[in-house]
């Protein structure tokens, strides 16, 4: 695993959230790995960790309540936790990107998409955009177009005005950010890029603003991706087209992704590596094809078989359930997190918490009595 | 490219009916959206009309000025009467040179020495301000000279047609009681005095308190004037037109409460948006400090300040005044709007790409935080004109005589309110209808500078 290809290397993290009712560990002891190239997904119920563990590589935790007890985020072999917030800022958005839950709400709604694609670029590689100097240039038009304004019910005056409307629009659409950002949008699939960069938000569709925002994720060409539920809101003919796209960039720009995500079906389509979280904790960590084929711990055997197939006989059985409810963060039980809903609890796992066991071929378990595969399950 | 673009939507336009209307709303610019969600509250159409009709009208001051012929000040020349000098309330002046009209200019001053009752004249010493040396004698003839015992009569010496002072059997001067408004439109009418020149105070004196007299040109002035085709508005006391001077009014008032909610608005946005977005230690210090200020009242504060600053009676000084204590309501408004946007998507999104705190609060929040401020600060321009107009009505604002805000106007015609009212009438008229002119577009604007509602 120590090898130089490793990107992000996360070690023993822990995060906690300091409530007034008592301490949450939303995070207790993650610890993964990502190559170059390489997608890993991170799979779980609501209230696992999953967003938290994205946050903490980005340091986004809001600190009052949250804070990063222990452990390492090595990127690059250099710890993030000790990296002071300026240089924190200029990896975001260049080198690691995120994209978010909600392609609704997570574009600010008075900005165009493409002022907000271009700002990254700004930020990180020095491209100017529409910025002060370069409105300065666009000044007298501005002016001429204002003062005329008064006089727009004449024909041959309004149709003046529409082509400094064109004209000013066109010096903000030639400025070497919007330029990328449109070619970021054009990459991403929008038709007609330059005319929807100059749309706000509320013009586009769900799917239309989860594509601007991968765009301003990728528009600086990061090495980690990290996509927290990207898809999750968007139906699922948008949620194909978007993981196909995902696919795509990575390939072309051999970017790793971490995928964070509830749905299995989107860890089977794009993840090389899966870790199952629950309750805060790792509990099951293989590559995507043995963790499909032989679910180990009885939580991801339970994830995988309470979803209805097409491809197996009809059967007058219900659906399998995990029975059971996701323990209180404030009251979490002794011993295995998880026995209170397993099928295959013994009296060990109510006393004693299973450790981390290495397996054959990197894969990792954390249960007493895993499911044996020798049989054919 | 542009000419492509535009073939390109006129053939939509031909395909499809509809798309003009898609394309329409697509290309909706901000500020078509923000103007469109304004329209649609008929109340801050109707309150944004009123407001650029004051607008208007109070830039339009020097044209009232040039069209009535009335200026907006009293050019002032003061009559102080000293110990010994009976206060006069009005007189009229003949100069035996009165050729010699340059003296009459602004600037000096006149002091009653010689009174003589009987006769009906007194001698002044003129002296200008410019040069102390520069002295000279006048002789005058008094109009009347008399007590004031109350504000709704005058004593007068009686004099007949012809201006002769009548005489009773002992030859003295028969003196009689002749109510307020009866004294100013006999004046009004007396053309001879007009025509002769002369100078006229209207202005019940107090003791030792200047009076303010005008020295009109030749041409006369015809004082308190009720709303006629000559003086739409009226004239007041000083025989001037009401119209300039409500606009020039209008101007400072405008100006003094467009000034502070700028100011306040500007600090109390950044105060608010530290607090609210960092929360904590700099919230809670705000919050004290804004709860401070709230138990501080703040019109004797006001009439306090006004009275201890050097030159706090001037509108620079009563900008600062108001400022400082005006941002509290702003900052805590941008506060809780702070509090509640740093918690959004957007704001995260606008972290993980590596923008500063600063970046964020002021470029990413402002903006979607901003249309409540700009309600507050829409009401606040109101009840800023009306904190200035009751200043100057307990006689603490700008100084009536050199700056005519809206509300020293009401103070000076508060002092002759119950027989002539026009000029109060017309100054409150034009508080009230701008104060309320904001408080309707407030709403408006609430909605307006919503970014998440519809078009």
């Amino acid at each position: 695993m120590d090898n130089n290809n490793v990107i992000l290397d996360v070690k023993n993290l822990k995060t906690y959230f300091y409530m007034s009712d008592g301490v949450v560990p939303a995070v207790d002891g993650v610890s993964f790995s990502v190559k170059k190239g390489e997608t890993l997904g991170i799979v779980g119920e609501s209230g696992c960790g999953k967003s938290v563990t994205s946050l903490s590589v980005m340091r986004l935790i809001q600190t009052p309540p949250g804070k990063i007890v222990e452990g390492e985020i090595l990127y690059h072999g250099e710890n993030l936790l000790k990296f002071p917030m300026r240089k924190i800022r200029q990896l975001r958005g260049s080198n690691i990107s995120m994209i978010f839950q909600e392609p609704m709400t997570s574009l600010n709604p008075v900005f165009q998409v493409g002022d907000q694609i271009a700002e990254s670029l700004t930020l990180h590689q020095g491209l100017h955009g529409w910025d002060f100097r370069t409105r300065l240039r666009s000044w007298g038009l501005f002016w001429e177009m204002v003062l005329m304004s008064p006089l727009f019910f004449i024909p041959s005056i309004r149709t003046k005005l529409q082509d400094i409307n064109n004209r000013l629009k066109r010096m903000k659409i030639d400025t070497p950010a919007w330029a990328r950002a449109i070619e970021m949008l054009k990459l991403v699939g929008i038709p007609d890029p330059e005319r929807r960069a100059t749309d706000f938000p509320h013009q586009m569709s769900g799917g239309m603003r989860q594509r601007v925002m991968i765009a301003m994720a990728m528009a600086c060409n990061p090495e980690i991706l990290i996509a927290d539920e990207a898809t999750t809101a968007l139906d699922v003919t948008i949620q194909a087209q978007i993981l196909e796209l995902m696919k795509d960039l990575r390939r072309r720009f051999g970017m790793s992704i971490l995928l964070i995500t509830h749905n299995l079906a989107v860890v089977a389509e794009m993840a090389d590596k899966i870790a199952v979280m629950y309750a805060g904790k790792i509990v099951e960590y293989a590559n995507a094809n043995d963790l499909f084929a032989k679910p180990m711990h009885p939580y991801s055997w339970g994830l995988l078989h309470s979803i209805p197939r097409v491809d197996q006989p009809k059967s007058d059985d219900k659906l399998p359930t995990i029975e059971g409810m996701v323990p209180s963060p404030f009251n979490l039980p002794v011993g295995c997190k998880f026995h209170p809903r397993c099928f295959n609890a013994g009296q060990r796992c109510k006393e004693e918490e299973p450790p981390l066991q290495t397996l054959e071929n990197g894969r990792q378990i954390r249960c007493w009595f895993p499911i044996s595969h020798e049989g054919g399950a | 490219m542009a000419k492509d673009r535009k073939n390109r939507k006129k053939v939509t336009v031909i395909d499809n009916p509809n798309e003009q209307e898609i394309l329409k709303t697509a290309e909706y610019s901000m500020m078509q959206a923000i103007w469109s969600r304004f329209r649609r509250h008929k109340l801050a159409v109707v309150g944004l009309v009123i407001f650029l009709f004051m607008l208007v009208f109070s830039l339009a001051a020097p044209l009232f000025e040039v069209v009535t012929g009335y200026p907006k000040n009293y050019t002032s020349l003061h009559i102080k009467s000293l110990p010994g000098s009976i206060p006069g309330i009005a007189v009229s002046i003949t100069d035996p040179d009165w050729n010699n009209t340059e003296v009459y200019e602004n600037g000096k001053e006149f002091w009653f020495t010689n009174i003589d009752e009987e006769n009906g004249t007194a001698l002044i010493n003129m002296t200008t301000f410019e040069n102390e040396d520069y002295k000279r004698k006048y002789r005058f003839t008094l109009k009347s000279l008399g007590d004031v015992d109350a504000l709704d009569s005058v004593i007068e010496t009686k004099r007949d047609d012809t201006g002769a002072v009548v005489r009773d059997e002992d030859g003295k001067p028969i003196r009689e009681k002749v109510g307020l408004k009866e004294y100013f439109i006999g004046r009004a009418q007396n053309k001879r005095h007009i025509a002769t020149g002369q100078i006229l105070t209207y202005m019940p004196p107090k003791d030792g308190i200047d009076t303010t007299i005008d020295p009109s040109t030749g041409n006369g002035r015809e004082e308190y004037v009720g709303p006629a085709p000559m003086h739409i508005l009226g004239t007041d006391g000083g025989g001037h037109d009401v119209l300039p001077r409500l606009a020039y009014g209008g101007r400072i008032s405008l100006m003094i409460a467009f000034s502070v909610t700028f100011i306040t608005g500007l600090v109390g946005i950044f105060f608010g948006a530290l607090a609210g977005f960092f929360g904590g230690f700099a919230d809670a210090l705000l919050l004290r400090v804004i709860e401070l200020m709230g138990t501080i009242p703040l019109l004797p504060i006001y009439m306090v300040l006004v009275k201890v600053i050097p030159g706090g009676q001037t509108p620079f000084a009563l900008i600062l005044i108001f400022s400082v204590f005006g941002w509290a309501g702003h900052a805590r408004m941008v506060r809780g709007t702070f509090f509640r946007e740093r918690s959004q998507e957007y704001c995260e999104s606008a972290k993980a790409i590596g923008a500063g705190n600063m970046r964020i609060m002021f470029k990413h929040l402002l903006p979607n935080a901003i249309a409540p401020v700009i309600t507050s600060m829409s009401l606040g321009v109101g009840s800023i004109i009306l904190s200035e107009s009751s200043l100057s009505f307990l006689g603490l604002g700008a100084d009536p005589l050199t700056t005519p805000t809206w509300g020293a106007l009401i103070f000076e015609a508060n002092q002759y309110f119950l027989n002539m009212p026009w000029p109060g009438i017309f100054a409150g008229l034009l508080i009230f209808m701008t104060v309320v002119s904001f408080f309707f577009m407030g709403d408006g604007l609430r909605d307006a500078l919503d970014p998440r509602q519809k078009i």
